[in-house]
């Protein structure tokens, strides 16, 4: 059970939030003077606790979503603060606070004010730790993100994005003339690789031969995921032979890494097959795509 | 018994459950959601005898697909079935000596190798297609599509490690998917979608195709495996049917060995009706008969032990929308 409670992320924040909503609570129970019902305004409390209740959600969507770190913390401090403030104002409508000093109620908003404050800096450390994401993002996209198109196994984009990538370079084909190359690359006896280390180890290769190949292909060039063992690469505004010599030393550069097995013994060299076209007429990613797969079987035949 | 249901305990689930589970775990989604609703918790695979239900596994499928990373699960999965099949069968379909031997082999397998379908065999001159059909229970669109992905992966990726050169034909009875990219690396002949049912297209000439590396003389006999005799629920009413295409539903319920009312209630469990039952069979005898081998209507009717012409039109138009002679010119 101990060992259960202390594997939960956050559990500081968490043991914040359930402490200071038992304490507000408590205190307005204890201290507080029941209203007569007649003094009761309904559509009020369901409004003002309609508020506490979605900056509840909002608090434990954060702390499900995002990792340790003091961007979670703040905002977690923040948002209770607004929750606590929400909380009184919600209470106020059922209880009274006069007895105790006649102000007492109106301070019930500056916890929101000081929870607003440390969420302003929150958000500015969220906007810094969002630059620093996209800096390492910066060779796996190119001029949009679109997370729905991202391929969880190997952390590249999908098929999908490479489509609209592909559309973007067409149209550029079409108003300035500028020409473009497509490569595709296939891992070499992927099946007979996953049929003796297994479909995880498997998933593992096609993740470092993704980061293999985004490693080898300049800035400008685009990676994403194609298919079960297949990538795709884009080249725009390159010639055929600058973009066959890119992947040319991309398959050198695959040719030297190894994989390892849990008893640190070696495994079989990554081989890569390749294709690689020059896009010189307005045409549809899908054409594209065929007469990639086709000049891989060639090649592969060829081989 | 003859026969299992939707909800028999008869899978291996780490055969199947437990690495769908896995490849969803890998793809973010958590073992609870992919199991909720199934009353197995992740840790019950632990257990190296562990079976699981046809039931239990369309309703992994059906929460797993609702989540857009499960895009190429069914197909990885069918890339894992396939080692796993491989290793466990590989003496007697690695020596297959040609295809047709090793169709022969799987035809008798059938209720081992991928006991979820069902297949229904129908000759032409120039081909053979093979109908694949669910054999335990009716599943919805998505599981029936997720399954077929699978069926296509371990399918292709055995034709094209061992048989090279060899192209077959599928039909596929859903409307193009997005992802056809997973389709297009599986290396299969030509892929079609959009028709009534799975069918696998083999030509009668590739069925003399020689087996890369087989050496017949290291077959092992099938006889000394013993397979499963026990086919899906869907499965063992169809075969009656095609055998008796005139039996009413207390034929079916007395080949059950069950009473009527009995037999409803369980065609209702396997989401399936006798009526839809009889229509799929007969159908895709129809379809075949007048698109494939060219018969005349009266021919067809006969063939489907239908009594009189008009009664047969009927049945024809309620099966397809259009009439025969439609059908035939399309």
């Amino acid at each position: 059970m101990a060992q259960l409670i202390t594997s939960i992320k956050h559990l500081n924040l968490w043991t914040l939030l359930i402490l200071s909503v038992a304490v507000t609570l408590i205190f307005a129970i204890q201290f507080g003077e029941l209203k007569p019902y007649a003094q009761l305004e309904v559509l009020d409390a369901i409004g003002e606790g309609g508020l506490a209740v979605m900056s509840l959600v909002w608090l434990i969507a954060t702390l499900l979503s995002r990792p340790r770190g003091r961007v979670t913390t703040a905002l977690a401090f923040g948002l209770t603060l607004m929750l606590i403030s929400l909380l009184l104002d919600c209470l106020d409508e059922f209880f009274s606070f006069n007895h105790i000093h006649p102000t007492l109620s109106s301070l019930e908003a500056f916890p929101a004010l000081l929870g607003m404050i440390v969420m302003t800096i929150a958000m500015y450390w969220w906007y810094q730790e969002q630059a620093y994401l996209n800096l390492t993002l910066l060779r796996k996209e190119r001029q949009f993100r679109e997370h729905t198109f991202t391929d969880y196994v190997t952390g590249l984009y999908s098929a999908r994005y490479m489509e609209k990538q592909i559309d973007i370079e067409i149209s550029q084909l079409i108003d300035n003339g500028t020409r473009f190359c497509v490569a595709i690359l296939d891992l070499k006896a992927y099946n007979r690789f996953c049929f003796e280390h297994g479909i995880t180890k498997g998933e593992l290769l096609l993740r470092d031969t993704g980061q293999l190949i985004t490693l080898n292909i300049r800035g400008c060039d685009l990676t994403c995921r194609y298919a079960g063992d297949k990538f795709v690469v884009l080249y725009p505004a390159t010639k055929l032979s600058t973009a066959i010599d890119i992947t040319n030393r991309v398959c050198a550069a695959a040719k030297m890494h190894h994989q390892y097995d849990k008893n640190l013994v070696k495994l079989n060299p990554t081989t890569l097959h390749f294709a690689c076209i020059e896009v010189s007429l307005p045409m549809q990613s899908e054409q594209i795509f065929e007469q990639l797969m086709t000049q891989l079987t060639y090649n592969k035949q060829a081989c | 018994m003859p026969y299992f249901e939707t909800g028999d305990l008869r899978f291996n689930s780490h055969q199947l459950l437990e690495p769908l589970v896995e490849l969803a775990k890998q793809r973010g989604i958590h073992p609870d959601k992919a199991l909720k609703g199934t009353k197995l918790f992740y840790k019950d695979f632990k257990a190296q005898s562990h079976l699981s239900s046809n039931e239990e596994l369309e309703q992994i499928i059906t929460n797993i697909t609702k989540h857009e990373l499960s895009q190429d699960i069914s197909f990885v999965l069918g890339q894992h079935l396939l080692h796993s099949l491989c290793a466990k069968y590989a003496s007697y379909l690695f020596h297959c000596f040609d295809f047709k031997a090793l169709l022969i082999a799987c035809k008798q397998l059938e209720n081992d190798l991928f006991p979820y379908f069902s297949v229904r065999m129908f000759r032409e001159r120039q081909a053979i297609h093979l109908l694949i059909n669910p054999a335990v229970s009716e599943p919805s669109i998505g599981t029936y599509q997720f399954l077929l992905e699978v069926w296509l992966s371990l399918v292709s990726g055995f034709i094209n490690w061992r048989f090279s050169e060899l192209k077959v034909q599928f039909q596929l009875p859903y409307a193009m998917p997005t992802y056809i990219e997973h389709y297009h690396v599986l290396r299969t002949g030509k892929l079609s979608f959009g028709h009534r049912a799975c069918a696998m297209i083999i030509d009668k000439k590739t069925l003399q195709t020689p087996q890369r590396d087989a050496v017949a003389a290291l077959q092992s006999k099938l006889t000394s495996l013993q397979p499963s005799l026990s086919m899906g629920f869907l499965s063992y009413a169809e075969t009656f049917l095609i055998q008796y295409p005139k039996a009413c539903l207390e034929d079916l319920a007395d080949h059950f060995m069950v009473s009527e009312a009995t037999m409803k209630r369980k065609l209702r469990q396997h989401n399936s009706q006798f009526s839809s039952l009889k229509d799929r069979v007969l159908s895709q005898q129809a379809a075949f008969c007048i698109q494939q081998q060219g018969y005349s209507n009266a021919q067809v009717a006969k063939a489907l032990a239908f009594n009189d012409l008009p009664n047969f039109r009927r049945a024809f138009k309620r099966w397809f929308g259009v009439t025969p002679s439609e059908l035939r010119n399309t």
